[in-house]
């Protein structure tokens, strides 16, 4: 029912973590990802036999040849990026599983 | 520290100003707040030797006045967590304490001293966005200490009231809640501890 409350401001005013900027931007650099993936499947893999035949459709694709660049440098960034903070990630998540001395989990009633 | 300059502002300035404030000395948790973009206790922060600080409420919270927020639905998380002991067997010794060894009673160092001032579950951008169903990190770090208790014989009950996709699993590893405890604990630790257990059952 508080319908009429003001909300506290957050993401404006909340200092950037190490820890909050991290997390966001292996969620950025996912999701960026998928998009050049999927991207590239449809276009390589699906329609390109067809559409690069259109007179068009190949010159956009001839003169934007240089932003292909550019895309490709940064979507290696957003890949090294991911991949090492997916790692970081596997190795802090887990390392309970593997540092946990056996007797300490015994303790622990089922 | 921060809180002695909101009092004298209170006193000197203005008299409205309106701010939760008990102990003055970062046990009661009264006087979270958040200052220059980090959640803190006011009674612990230094006032920045910067000419300027922002002071605003505990973020993604409704407001009542000035930097007092609605705690509500942050206490009622906690309360659902069931933050007692519970026991299907009687005391070994009826009517004296059940006894723990030290180790037992080590494993709650870093649970048992969270006086649920709410600075890491307002961090949290995931509980920003889901406050409702999130339990958030204070009320999973007390899941925790009573999981974690060894007098206590629910365990397998507890883990599974919070084995849900929101009361526990909104949580992302973002971390915020670590790097904003006021009293040094570590929340992130031992929702991954939560999940963790939550496996192996």
């Amino acid at each position: 029912m508080n319908i009429l409350r003001p909300l506290s401001p957050h993401l404006p005013i909340y200092k950037p973590q190490l820890t909050s900027t991290f997390s966001i931007s292996h969620r950025i650099s996912g999701a960026f990802l998928a998009t050049i993936v999927f991207f590239f499947y449809l276009l390589c893999l699906k329609i390109g036999l067809i559409c690069f035949t259109y007179e068009n459709f190949y010159q956009f694709f001839f003169y934007s040849s240089k932003l292909i660049l550019i895309s490709v440098e940064i979507t290696a960034l957003a890949l090294s990026y991911h991949l090492y903070n997916g790692v970081r990630h596997l190795l802090t998540d887990f390392s309970g599983f593997f540092f946990r001395k056996k007797k300490i989990e015994m303790t622990v009633q089922n | 520290m921060v809180l002695d300059a909101l009092i004298k502002i209170k006193n000197e300035i203005d008299p409205s100003l309106t701010f939760r404030r008990s102990c003055r000395e970062g046990i009661c948790g009264s006087c979270a707040m958040n200052i220059d973009g980090c959640n803190g206790l006011a009674c612990l922060t230094k006032i920045s030797s910067d000419s300027e600080s922002t002071i605003t409420p505990l973020p993604h919270m409704f407001v009542i006045k000035d930097l007092v927020v609605d705690m509500t639905n942050f206490y009622n998380q906690y309360k659902s967590i069931e933050p007692w002991l519970k026991r299907k067997t009687p005391a070994p010794t009826p009517g004296k304490e059940i006894p723990q060894s030290k180790s037992d009673r080590a494993k709650l160092d870093g649970m048992y001293e969270c006086i649920l001032c709410a600075c890491c579950s307002t961090s949290c951008p995931s509980y920003w966005w889901n406050p409702e169903s999130y339990l958030g990190p204070a009320a999973l770090l007390h899941a925790n200490r009573w999981i974690m208790d060894s007098r206590d014989e629910y365990t397998q009950e507890r883990l599974d009231a919070i084995n849900d996709e929101f009361k526990l699993y909104r949580c992302h590893t973002i971390l915020n809640c670590s790097r904003a405890c006021p009293k040094g604990l570590n929340p992130g630790k031992h929702i991954q501890n939560i999940k963790r257990l939550e496996l192996s059952s």
